[in-house]
């Protein structure tokens, strides 16, 4: 189970990662997010709507209300220019950690050696 | 079992939502968005609707209450410090202005209240300040002494108008060899006004001073020379010291490019050489001059005379040591029997303490300055009584937008605080009235007190810092009482109209201020009449006489002379009669045993 920091911490760039790929809204984010963290990643309503809203006072997305075709409303997110830039920033320092385990974690040392 | 309705539950789950915490209607509806998207997939995965519906709910809502504290703090950010300001400055002048008769009243209440306490403070702090440039004033004392079990401020030489100025002199050696005592001064002030000569010009100038310890005499006041050398005036006899202004009365405003220094000075036949300009004495010294004299002999009965007492000296011992060797000092107190002693005063007490006979001003009393400080204390909680039961009974009406403010997220302390602000705001806009106003007043309060509080009044920060100190003081405790009834008061009893929590129902806070108020208004009320009714007793009353049409001439002169100036006023057609007596106002002296 991933811990709560790590949720926080890694919310935004997934949300900008999955809207970069096109227009969508909440509860398919949550649903595409479980889906490809193979149910590691579960997200309430609760904890991304608040993120979304500040998001995009911040200017990295925008909004806009749909009726859909069952007379629901909807709300779709965009990415912008400025998420962009984010997210290329994000991914940047993310890539940079992630390479940084890499190497940290590729050669096994003594102390991961069972001895009897 | 009552069928499943989906439009029902939802209407129920958004008011189960909007009680646990406020919601914006957009973050409301996105959330029922989600909530059904929930729905319908666990409706395609097989589960009844309310089944469907009650778990969409559970992955929906964060729990109680903490949904709403979310979408709190995902925004609160951005919104704090200068930006909340800004907007609570903007809701403060929109409400000023709406009420502006309410507003004028409260502003007018607060306007009095502060210049008033910025009057008493700023007289307290001028009574209690006197003497307050003397240099090391810890050691400095004034000699009187005890004679006829009377206090004399002053004392007498030993052969009184006869005393020479060897012994003049002599004397107050002595004095300053006693042990303990590291300087002596004596002087004499003439209050009466004489004619001077210089540049030209003859004017009738009062308090002059006389001196025949010139350089102790500067050294123990430590007055500031401006032009000039102290050398110059202690090295020889018949020299003088002009202070400021009567160097601007004779010499003019340019007196600095005058050469005035060695110029003459006469009085009636003797000249003086003016040997430099003192800063004007300030008007919270216990005495004043305006010309000092260097002369080898007072003329007069006795001086007053000062000691300064060595570092860590007690003062009751140097007294009692200075009468051991008055046999030395002054020969005549000496050997009289009704001579009581040395009274060794501080300087510094002087004019709240001592009121001995020919004190040079006035005394003050310091009963007086706490009465006058109650009053003023009375006056103050008055001003913040009467802001607080007006502003509790103006902002009753506001109940619906301080409801709609907290539905909307806003805390106690953030409604307290748009009302406090409000309330310093309209005591901060008293500032320059109350400014303006005693620009105005103080002249005549010092005519009234004797003071002068104008003299430095507006130069300095001390008087802008005070009156901004009790505005905000005023302010700040003023608004205190209705900021918190009005921050505490639920939401639910707010848009019931109910901001008077306490209003019927027993004694509550308002009831006591109120009753605290008439009480506080109609005692002081009460006081001022009575004050009033005996000043007019005291200005009124039949004495006996009839004062109007007599004139007073203070004429200092022997009998020979007096003869013939009644005889010349005689002649007048406009004169009745004239008549002679004993100086108006003269104290009693030589009378007790």
């Amino acid at each position: 189970m991933i811990t709560k920091a790590l949720t926080a911490a890694s919310t935004k760039p997934l949300v900008l990662s999955v809207l970069k790929k096109g227009e969508n809204y909440g509860y398919r984010i949550i649903k595409e997010i479980e889906a490809l963290s193979g149910g590691d990643l579960q997200w309430t309503d609760a904890m991304l709507y608040p993120v979304l809203k500040r998001m995009e006072r911040d200017q990295l997305i925008t909004s806009r209300w749909v009726q859909t075709d069952r007379g629901r409303k909807r709300k779709y997110y965009e990415i912008t220019t400025t998420g962009r830039e984010q997210l290329a920033a994000d991914r940047a320092e993310w890539l940079s950690v992630n390479r940084l385990f890499a190497r940290l974690w590729a050669a096994p040392d003594a102390s991961d050696l069972i001895t009897e | 079992m009552l069928a499943f309705n989906l439009d029902t539950a939802l209407a129920d789950w958004r008011r189960t939502l909007q009680t646990e915490g406020p919601l914006e209607p957009g973050d409301l509806d996105e959330l029922e968005s989600g909530l059904l998207d929930r729905y319908d997939e666990f409706l395609l995965k097989g589960s009844t609707e309310a089944e469907a519906f009650r778990i969409a709910v559970g992955k929906t809502n964060a729990g109680p209450g903490a949904t709403s504290k979310a979408f709190a703090t995902a925004t609160a950010t951005g919104r704090s410090g200068a930006g909340l300001l800004g907007g609570y400055l903007t809701l403060a002048w929109r409400n000023l202005s709406a009420r502006r008769w309410f507003n004028l009243l409260n502003f007018c209440c607060l306007t009095l209240g502060i210049i008033t306490t910025a009057l008493v403070v700023g007289y307290l702090n001028y009574e209690t300040s006197y003497d307050d440039f003397l240099p090391e004033a810890d050691n400095k004392y004034r000699l009187g002494m005890l004679l006829r079990s009377q206090g004399y401020s002053m004392r007498s030489f030993a052969d009184f108008n006869s005393a020479t100025a060897a012994e003049q002199q002599g004397s107050i050696e002595e004095l300053a060899a006693v042990q303990g005592v590291k300087r002596a001064v004596q002087f004499m002030d003439f209050a009466a006004a004489t004619r001077l000569r210089a540049n030209d010009k003859e004017l009738a100038t009062e308090n002059l001073l006389q001196t025949n310890t010139p350089d102790d005499f500067l050294a123990f006041f430590g007055w500031p020379m401006l032009l000039g050398n102290p050398a110059a005036f202690a090295a020889a006899p018949n020299t003088a010291l002009l202070t400021e202004s009567e160097a601007e009365r004779f010499f003019g405003d340019d007196w600095r490019s005058t050469d005035l220094i060695g110029q003459a000075l006469r009085i009636d036949t003797t000249d003086y050489s003016i040997a430099g300009v003192l800063a004007d004495v300030p008007p919270n010294a216990h005495f004043d001059f305006s010309v000092a004299l260097h002369r080898p002999q007072i003329e007069y009965w006795g001086a007053r005379v000062y000691a300064e007492l060595l570092p860590g000296e007690d003062p009751t011992e140097v007294g009692k040591r200075i009468d051991e060797n008055m046999g030395t000092i002054n020969t005549s107190l000496a050997g009289d029997e009704l001579y009581g002693g040395t009274i060794l005063q501080p300087v510094q007490s002087l004019h709240l303490g001592s009121d001995l006979l020919y004190e040079m001003k006035p005394p003050g009393d310091v009963r007086y300055l706490y009465i006058i400080g109650f009053i003023g204390l009375i006056i103050l909680l008055l001003t913040i009584s009467n802001y607080t039961n007006l502003s509790v009974a103006m902002n009753a009406g506001r109940a619906r937008e301080i409801g709609m403010r907290k539905v909307f997220g806003a805390t106690d302390g953030q409604i307290a605080g748009q009302f406090l602000l409000e309330a310093v705001v309209l005591s901060l806009l008293c500032v320059p009235v109350a400014a303006g106003l005693l620009w105005w007043w103080l002249p005549r309060f010092d005519v009234l007190m004797g003071t002068a509080l104008q003299a430095d009044a507006f130069s300095g920060l001390s008087t802008w810092g005070l009156l901004l100190v009790v505005s905000l003081m005023v302010g700040l405790l003023a608004g205190a009482y209705p900021a918190f009834i009005l921050a505490r008061t639920q939401v639910q009893r707010l848009f019931e109209g109910h901001t008077l929590r306490d209003a019927g129902r027993g004694i509550g806070g308002r009831k006591v201020l109120i009753t605290a108020q008439f009480v506080l208004l109609i005692g002081l009320c009460s006081l001022t009449l009575f004050v009033n009714r005996q000043l007019n007793y005291l200005q009124n009353k039949d004495l006996g006489y009839v004062r109007e049409g007599i004139l007073y001439v203070s004429v200092n002169a022997d009998s020979s002379r007096f003869a013939t100036f009644r005889s010349e006023i005689l002649r007048l057609p406009e004169v009745e009669s004239v008549g002679s007596g004993t100086p108006m106002g003269a104290q009693s002296y030589n009378q007790t045993t």
